[in-house]
């Protein structure tokens, strides 16, 4: 189906969220997309400090905000998830 | 900061097959009393015997700058002390001493010139040639064939000027090879302008070292004498801000907002939050750029009026350790602490607006420790900067 829309996945780059695991989470994005030929269905998108330090690292997936996961494979399920549905 | 900035830098080839060079050059610069003292002494020969008699005179014409002397007066004491070599009945070796004097806040500086017996020196205003006057004085020392003459003068050079000094290994390239008398003064003088022409803002660096390579190559890459090149250059300093943190209160984003305005130079900003403020108060969009970043530094983002924006701890305290380390930035990775480093690398003056503002997230133990305290950070850049690469800095807390 043509136009499908793409599933965008919204990253903080702020100090804390980078150093908290969102600097190891887009590496394996990045290897994600590039491994499953995902380009044309995962956009990504890196913000700069979202003020929510405390809470980081922080990632947006499709229209759900998530907060504290700095496991990659956890944030690939929730990618998976967001994409089937 | 001074509004000057003297640019000496200097390019030697040793003699084909030596390990050691009978041109000496020695620099010092004394900011106390804003003096700076060049002197190249070029030995008679080549090798260890010439290098010690070019290093002997460079020393003494050294010392004797320093001192309260005059200059002329300590040529001739030099002079004086230097052997005549028995067989050529010659002196041993040759010098050009400049030194040169600059106050603060002054758009020119003095220069007071000796020359003996090297090639004489070459001055440029831009690309064109300068030609002035020198007073010679001519000494007759004993067992010598001829009187020896020593050329003072005493000018002044502005912005865009430069002094060109170098040993009779430029002039002389090329000599019975690629040019029947060698290179000579009028081809040197033509090459210089030449090459300022091609690049106005060529560095010392770059200009001494076009000058030997090009000696070299008329020698048939084997130089047949030390080649050494010398070049002192007057420029505005290149200036370079960095802003890191947010102010402490709200009110003062305005003042930085105007600082950031008002400097002339290049700007980095360093700081996610800090560059969103100035976003806001310039007006302007700031996206970040997901193309370069590495595990260690964050990407940075771009604002139209900042030249870098980057964030802030990770990458301040990643360039701490690369200056710390004096890690050539050809051999870093492709990410923003490569550019920030080239841009430092790129400035005479740098100066730091930091601010004070703490970021309570930052204060959690389970973030790495390079998220330190801004200070202790800006403290190390700043002793890197000043005593590995002889930057002026400066520093204000917002």
């Amino acid at each position: 189906m043509a136009g499908k829309e793409k599933l965008r996945v919204e990253l903080c780059m702020g100090s804390s969220c980078f150093a908290r695991g969102n600097s190891t989470i887009l590496m394996s994005l990045e290897e994600l997309v590039e491994q499953n030929g995902l380009a044309d269905r995962i956009e990504l998108e890196g913000h700069l400090c979202l003020g929510k330090c405390n809470s980081g690292p922080h990632i947006t997936i499709g229209d759900e905000e998530y907060s504290g996961i700095s496991d990659p494979d956890a944030v690939f399920d929730l990618i998976r998830k967001a994409l089937e549905a | 900061m001074n509004n000057i900035f003297i640019d000496v830098d200097y390019a030697q080839i040793y003699k084909h097959g030596q390990k050691i060079g009978g041109d000496v050059f020695l620099l010092s610069r004394n900011p106390e009393n804003n003096q700076i003292v060049s002197t190249l002494s070029d030995g008679l020969g080549s090798g260890v015997k010439a290098n010690v008699l070019a290093s002997l005179t460079a020393h003494m014409a050294h010392r004797l700058s320093f001192s309260p002397i005059d200059l002329s007066h300590s040529a001739k004491i030099i002079m004086d002390t230097l052997p005549v070599c028995k067989e050529r009945k010659i002196s041993y070796s040759t010098f050009t001493i400049a030194d040169i004097r600059y106050k603060e806040d002054m758009e020119d500086i003095a220069v007071n010139l000796v020359e003996y017996d090297n090639p004489p020196s070459l001055r440029f205003s831009g690309p064109e040639p300068v030609s002035w006057e020198r007073s010679r004085t001519e000494l007759q020392r004993e067992g010598a064939f001829k009187k020896e003459v020593i050329a003072h003068s005493v000018f002044k050079l502005g912005f865009g000027d430069r002094l060109v000094m170098f040993s009779d290994g430029v002039t002389q390239s090329g000599l019975g090879k690629s040019l029947p008398l060698g290179w000579r003064l009028d081809g040197v003088r033509k090459f210089i302008s030449e090459e300022i022409a091609k690049d106005e803002d060529i560095s010392s660096r770059e200009l001494s070292r076009a000058i030997v390579q090009k000696a070299c190559s008329l020698d048939g890459l084997a130089a047949k004498d030390d080649i050494t090149c010398v070049v002192v250059y007057i420029r505005k300093p290149r200036r370079l801000l960095i802003v890191t943190g947010p102010p402490f209160t709200k009110e003062a984003d305005e003042v930085l907002g105007e600082k950031i305005k008002a400097f002339d130079g290049k700007k980095i900003v360093s700081g996610g939050t800090t560059a969103q403020i100035v976003s806001r108060l310039f007006g302007k969009k700031l996206t970040l750029d997901l193309s370069s970043w590495s595990k260690d530094v964050p990407p940075a983002s771009k604002m139209e009026g900042i030249d870098l924006v980057t964030e802030g701890m990770l990458t301040l305290s990643r360039v701490a350790t690369i200056l710390e380390k004096k890690i050539n930035p050809s051999d870093l990775p492709n990410d923003p602490a490569k550019k920030f480093v080239e841009m430092l690398l790129d400035s005479d003056q740098v100066h730091f607006i930091v601010g004070t503002k703490i970021n309570e997230a930052h204060q959690d133990p389970n973030i790495p420790v390079e998220i330190g305290i801004r200070r202790t950070i800006i403290g190390r850049l700043r002793k890197a900067l000043e005593e590995l690469y002889l930057k002026e800095t400066s520093q204000e807390y917002l």
